[in-house]
């Protein structure tokens, strides 16, 4: 009979393996999207495809920076992705605020009207953006760009459900101290928020970082243009060059996938945080 | 509290819809909204003072960097040849986003150029963005006189009601490529395919001849059904296939040429893949069905011109390829296959109230006419030459000679050609491509499904588009 220890051993590894295998699964696109920007356009026209090449080349990447300039899409796309997350940071933890910790009148109204918000998908609303954004004159501007990700009900709804896990006493405690609530905010709440603002940071960059439609509208001059815009152009519909597309879509998604790789943790600490009760 | 909501939302509703509506006149949106008078000429009477200094001009695009590349030869040659006027080409997504954003754009914040897709004119004509070609040829001393050499074919599609509304930069064309050196050594005659029978019947001796496996791939698009349909030739819709006005009926089961055609169109696909000579439908062109075509796996590609150079590039001398446009969908009529179904891509002027912007559009475009000047566009992309002098240009014939022979069968056809092959011109033409493609699909995923189940699907969507369509842009 098989030992207990040696059973949970057999058990761990196979569910190990499960794992991996559904991560590959997961990671595939990716992988196979790599694999093949190493590839030689003879290589990726042939049939049938082979994952892997006797001639690695790193011709696509030079192309596609010398093709179209990545790096200055890249800082358009960080300039838009820093201050629309530090608005949104800011202006969620402030609402969530008043929304846990003070009562006032139609505050479930007002709370309802945020889930509201969230209910509404963007699509609806671009277009009316649009046109608001072009009678404002933001039409090639950064705050063009950033101005409908400054505010955004999730990012609300995400601080509130973490500070109405915050024990009531630390507020108390706080109280007695002497801290105002500006202080308890700032001193306390904001402190011990920082995997929730961490994931929420994270969640927002990989949202706004993949944004297409927004920037392309906006942004008519190619100075202005944010990367995923940019990349788009090198797509032409009846001519294809695979490779330079894969290897500007594996500078594109970099970022994103640092991001994702450094901030696992936070990002599952700020998931489960808002659940727990103290 | 949910009453409440209710009401504050309507009211948030109500309000950004006043704050979009724009304070003042010059910034009168574009939203895809029917001209109140189709036939009022977007060009000034009187001309106003020019203003100092060089215009600037922008041309919104749906090209992407390889064809914007070649466009940039004939700008830069059309900046450096005056001093009026300085365009710059600004990409904006693929046509349909293009279209989104033109849709949604302030008149002041238009390009003073843009794209859009031949065989879809009818989706702008109603939109009151588009300034109408034909009214600055009008006033213009030398008149149409540049537009001469241009293919009759193309001044048909580019015409609504008599006049030109754009001009094409990019001529593409529904065609089946074919392995020259295949079909001599199975003894078929590619003069002998006139319509969708006779295709099927030409793929099946191949494939059961083993001479290959498959006999034919395909672009996946249901423009090739309208090329089809229009080559028969027969109105699928009613207003003359919405040449004579406002469309309202679909044809596609009326009983009559029209039924029978598409009927014809389904049965193919379904005795194809039902015999297993088909490339499965749906299967990447450039990834897939060339390389079965270059490898001589596959006998057959239905695609675009436009799609000529990567192919050739593929073949790589194997073998001669040969090009013969897309067959009629029957054998119904004498003028089967007579006409020249268009494709590709046209410039046009947008209305922006700018007199001078508006003028050196229009002075472009008639320089872009100039074979000399787009040849090189022509031959770098694959698309046909819009006019005998793109055509006649020496870039051009050394393409035709060294690059691909097999073009002229095209030209040979083009320069006979009637105007008997009218796509359909509505503004739900997007619509009936998809609604097709699906169709096919279906007919090719699983053959053993009655044609006429599939087709009446077919016929409710397009006609459900039709009605959505007049529905929500009333002919005022």
């Amino acid at each position: 009979m098989m030992k207990p220890k040696t059973k949970k051993k057999i058990k761990d590894r196979s569910a190990f393996i499960v794992k991996l295998l559904i991560g590959i699964l997961f990671m595939l696109p990716i992988i196979i999207g790599l694999l093949f920007s190493f590839q030689t356009e003879t290589d990726l026209v042939s049939y049938p495809l082979k994952f892997f090449t006797a001639n690695p080349t790193l011709e696509h990447y030079i192309s596609a920076f010398t093709t179209i300039p990545i790096l200055h899409y890249l800082k358009n796309t960080l300039i838009v992705c820093v201050i629309a997350i530090t608005a949104q940071i800011v202006f969620s933890s402030l609402c969530a605020y008043a929304f846990v910790f003070f009562d006032f009148k139609g505050k479930e109204f007002f709370w309802n009207v945020v889930l509201a918000c969230m209910m509404i998908p963007g699509e609806v609303t671009i277009i009316t953006n649009y046109v608001t954004i072009q009678n404002i004159g933001l039409v090639n501007t950064y705050p063009g760009l950033f101005i409908t990700s400054m505010i955004g009900g999730t990012s609300i709804f995400m601080m509130r459900q973490y500070y109405k896990s915050l024990p009531k006493d630390f507020k108390d405690a706080a109280t007695i101290d002497g801290c105002g609530e500006l202080g308890f905010l700032f001193r306390v709440a904001t402190p011990l928020s920082i995997p929730t603002i961490s994931s929420l940071a994270i969640y927002l960059f990989v949202h706004i970082y993949n944004q297409f439609f927004w920037p392309l509208l906006v942004a008519n001059d190619d100075k202005m243009r944010t990367i995923q815009v940019g990349i788009s152009f090198l797509v032409t519909s009846d001519v294809t060059d695979y490779g330079r597309i894969l290897a500007g879509a594996m500078v594109t998604i970099l970022p994103s996938v640092l991001i994702y790789i450094f901030g696992q943790d936070y990002i599952i600490k700020g998931m489960t945080s808002g659940g727990v009760k103290g | 509290m949910k009453k409440m909501l209710a009401l504050l939302l309507a009211a948030v509703m109500v309000l950004s819809l006043v704050a979009c509506g724009g304070q003042e006149g010059s910034k009168e949106t574009t939203a895809k909204t029917p001209n109140t008078d189709p036939a009022a000429t977007t060009v000034a009477e009187t001309e106003p003072p020019r203003p100092a200094g060089t215009i600037e001009l922008v041309w919104w695009t749906n090209y992407g960097e390889k064809n914007v590349a070649l466009l940039q030869t004939t700008i830069d040659k059309f900046n450096e040849s005056q001093s009026d006027y300085h365009l710059t080409i600004e990409y904006q997504g693929n046509a349909n986003e293009l279209m989104a954003k033109l849709n949604a754009t302030n008149k002041d914040g238009l390009p003073d150029l843009f794209n859009h897709a031949a065989q879809r004119i009818g989706t702008i004509i109603d939109v009151n963005y588009l300034a109408k070609l034909q009214d600055y040829i009008d006033k213009d001393p030398d008149g149409a006189a540049w537009t001469k050499g241009t293919y009759q074919a193309l001044i048909d599609a580019y015409s609504y009601e008599g006049k030109l509304v754009g001009y094409p930069n990019g001529y593409s064309y529904g065609v089946v490529y074919y392995n020259k050196d295949m079909f001599a050594k199975a003894g078929i005659n590619p003069a002998d395919i006139h319509n969708m029978n006779d295709l099927y019947e030409a793929g099946k001796k191949l494939v059961d001849g083993g001479f290959c496996k498959k006999a034919i791939g395909f672009h996946p698009s249901g423009y090739y059904a309208n090329c089809m349909l229009a080559y028969d030739p027969v109105d699928t819709f009613d207003a003359k296939n919405g040449m004579d006005g406002r469309v309202t009926k679909c044809l596609y089961m009326d009983g009559g040429d029209a039924q029978k055609a598409v009927t014809a169109i389904l049965d193919y696909y379904k005795k194809l893949y039902a015999g297993g000579y088909g490339v499965p439908y749906g299967a990447n062109w450039n990834s897939e069905v060339v390389p079965l075509i270059a490898s001589g796996d596959c006998a057959m590609g239905m695609g675009v011109i436009s799609q000529a150079n990567n192919l050739i590039k593929n073949i790589d001398g194997k073998f001669k390829l040969g090009v013969l446009q897309v067959p009629a969908a029957t054998n119904g009529t004498e003028t089967a296959g007579k006409g020249a179904a268009i494709g590709g891509t046209g410039i046009f002027m947008a209305n922006t109230g700018d007199y001078w912007k508006m003028k050196g559009a229009y002075e472009f475009i008639k320089f872009m006419a100039q074979g000399e000047y787009t040849s090189n566009f022509s031959t770098g992309t694959g698309y046909l030459a819009c006019s005998d002098a793109v055509y006649q240009s020496d870039a051009y014939q050394t393409y035709i000679k060294d690059t691909f022979p097999g073009i002229q069968d095209i030209y040979d056809h083009l320069k006979v050609a009637d105007g008997s092959a009218v796509m359909p011109f509505n503004g739900v033409v997007t619509e009936i491509e998809n609604q097709f493609k699906s169709a096919i699909e279906k007919i090719a995923a699983d053959p053993s499904l009655d044609v006429m189940s599939v087709q009446k699907t077919l016929y409710e969507e397009v006609q459900d588009a039709i009605d959505l369509y007049n529905a929500s842009n009333p002919v005022k």
